[in-house]
Parts: structure tokens; C-alpha cells; sequence
């Protein structure tokens, strides 16, 4: 059975990278949907069974922090996984202590998506 | 600031929005030294970019007047493949709770030299950091000439009319990035400002067609 990820992101050639990773590495395993911005993850979130959120944090209106904040208030429980260039330390103290089960740098490397989804059970080499 | 009329857009959308991911990322590189040196933590918000004329340049002016009472404004050249303008941009209210932070006492001696050097390190670090990331994600060489206070908490009223006298912006239509790095626990805003040489637009369009080329 296939995991279904929603790449958060404003912009469109970081989810076009993120989901290229995916599927290079996980192929069929992995179903990807995209949002655009903070307001269509949420809306997504509410509609769908999502498995996995990879998730950027510096976007116009609701940020990746309002979005890990948002779905706490709303007892949603579904893993993130923080894909951002903001790297300052407090910021990934933030975004863990807000619930988010990972961080991963960018640009985003093949290697560390691998890790970290192979790491959560999402998806097997 | 207004977006350029006319002659149609500098970048598609495409590559506009892999140059903000690339931008992005430099001020990210950038944000985090910023939040090591001041132990804190500093707001990114998304970075501009948009296409500006000469006469944009006026409205850049009318808002930075909106904006602070008083300006110090450090001036960097950059050269190289990517080159340009850099202006990095202090509201007198950020001075004040950058002294605050970094604790020191500049009431005695040579207050204005402290002062100065202050923003020229801080802003040289920024400036270095941000120039160094966009060009190594575009695989372009590009370096940056020694800062110089163009402007040193002055009223911004009286020196407006000579803000971005040298801007690349005066010999055609081009790029310019406005990046706010906002300290957190200081309420210190401060805007980091780049204006691309209108002549190496042909090499940052293919640069940035190899990057996608290469995912």
C-alpha cells in the first residue's frame, strides 16, 4: 500500500525537487499531492488522509510555524517533516518544539530525504 | 515599489521562483549567522523580488522616508559574473537596540567610529554571507568590494533625494532583492537591498537554467 506525503511549499520548483527526490527514491511507495501555501495544506489536511506533511516554513500568510501551530489547536496528528532554508537553531528548536518530527536543511539533498523517510517507516530502500 | 511596466518581464514566473528558492536559501545561510553572533533568533520573512526602472527608484525613496525617521545605510559593490549593489539599511530605532544587544557603552570617546564600525561589520558579514550563497548555488563567481557608510544616522528627510544615486537601476530596467531581517527579542529590523548590474541579467537566466537543468 502506497503513503500519500503533501509537499507544503510556496514555491513551485522546490516541491517539483522534493517530489523528483520521492520519486526517485521511493517510486510507487509514495504518493505526493502538493499546497501551495500554508491556508491550502490546511484546507488538504482536513479533507484528506494525508501520511506524512514535508513542510516549508518562510511562506506568505500562514507560515510553516502558523501551520504546526494550527494543527495542534486542532488535534490533527499527522507527522511533519520541516523542509526549510531558515536554519538558525532556534528554529528548528521551534519547529520540534511545536510538534514537528523532523528537520531537513536546504537545499534539500536525495541522501537526507532518504534517511529521514526510511528512518519514519514512510518508505523502504 | 512599483513592478516595471513595458517591455514585459525580466524572468518568466519559472525563473523567478527558482531565483527566490536561491534566494531564499543565501538568506536563510545569512539569518542564521545573524541569530548565532546575537544569540537570538531572527525573522525571515519571504524575499522580494521584483523588476525595477529608474523610476521606481523615487517610490523606493517615498517609502523608506514612511519607514524611519533617521537612516544609516552601508554601501557594498558587488562584482564579478553576478554583479551589483548592495545597500544595507538601519533605522535609527535598530541602532539603538543593536548597542543594546552587543552591550556596548559608546557615551564616552569616539562614539560615532564604534557606531560606525558596528554597522559596517554587521552589515559586511550579512552582505558577505548572502552574496557568497547566491553564487555558489548559481555557480557563479561574484565577490563584494570593501563597505563604506554611504550615510550615517541622518534624517532621512534630507538625504532621500540622494538615496541610491549609484543604483545599477539608472542604466535600464533590472532585478533588485529587499530582504528584512528582523531580530527578534530587540525589535530590530534592519533591510538588506541588492540591485543587479542590468548586463548580467543574460548570465543569472543561464545560470539559472543550469540549476534547473541539474534539479
Amino acid at each position: 500500500m502506497s503513503a500519500t506525503l503533501l509537499v507544503v511549499d510556496d514555491s513551485k520548483s522546490s516541491r517539483q525537487i522534493n517530489i523528483a527526490h520521492v520519486r526517485d527514491l521511493f517510486g510507487a511507495q509514495v504518493v505526493c499531492i502538493e499546497a501551495d501555501s500554508g491556508e491550502d495544506a490546511l484546507k488538504t489536511l482536513t479533507e484528506r488522509k494525508i501520511d506524512l506533511v514535508l513542510l516549508d516554513l518562510t511562506m506568505p500568510g500562514i507560515s510553516g510555524y502558523d501551520v504546526l501551530a494550527e494543527l495542534r489547536q486542532r488535534h490533527l496528528t499527522v507527522p511533519v517533516i520541516v523542509i526549510s532554508a531558515d536554519i538558525q537553531r532556534l528554529a528548528k528548536e521551534r519547529v520540534a518544539a511545536l510538534g514537528a518530527i523532523g528537520f531537513i536543511e536546504k537545499p534539500v539533498r536525495a541522501e537526507a530525504l532518504r534517511a529521514m523517510l526510511t528512518t519514519l517507516g514512510v518508505a523502504h530502500d | 515599489m512599483t513592478e516595471s511596466p513595458a517591455q514585459g518581464p525580466l524572468l518568466s514566473d519559472d525563473e523567478l521562483d527558482l531565483f527566490g528558492e536561491v534566494v531564499n536559501i543565501a538568506m536563510g545561510r545569512a539569518g542564521a549567522d545573524l541569530a548565532e553572533a546575537f544569540a537570538g533568533f531572527v525573522h525571515l520573512r519571504v524575499p522580494e523580488i521584483r523588476s525595477i526602472t529608474a523610476a521606481a527608484l523615487d517610490a523606493a525613496r517615498a517609502r523608506l522616508m514612511h519607514t524611519y525617521p533617521r537612516i544609516s545605510v552601508l554601501h557594498q559593490e558587488m562584482i564579478g559574473e553576478l554583479a551589483g549593489d548592495i545597500a544595507v539599511i538601519y533605522g535609527s530605532a535598530s541602532y539603538a537596540a543593536l548597542r543594546e544587544v552587543l552591550g556596548f557603552d559608546d557615551r564616552d570617546g569616539d562614539g560615532r567610529h564604534q557606531r560606525e564600525e558596528l554597522l559596517l561589520e554587521l552589515g559586511n558579514a550579512l552582505a558577505s554571507t548572502f552574496v557568497a550563497g547566491i553564487g555558489e548555488q548559481l555557480g557563479l563567481r561574484t565577490g563584494l568590494r570593501p563597505p563604506r557608510m554611504a550615510l550615517f544616522d541622518a534624517p532621512v528627510a534630507e538625504v532621500a533625494p540622494r538615496l541610491f544615486d549609484g543604483s545599477p537601476a539608472w542604466r535600464g530596467d533590472t532585478l533588485q532583492i529587499a530582504i528584512v531581517f528582523h531580530l527578534e527579542a530587540h525589535d530590530v529590523p534592519f533591510e538588506l537591498i541588492i540591485t543587479l548590474a542590468p548586463d548580467c541579467l543574460p548570465a543569472l537566466t543561464r545560470a539559472l537554467a543550469a540549476t534547473h537543468a541539474h534539479g
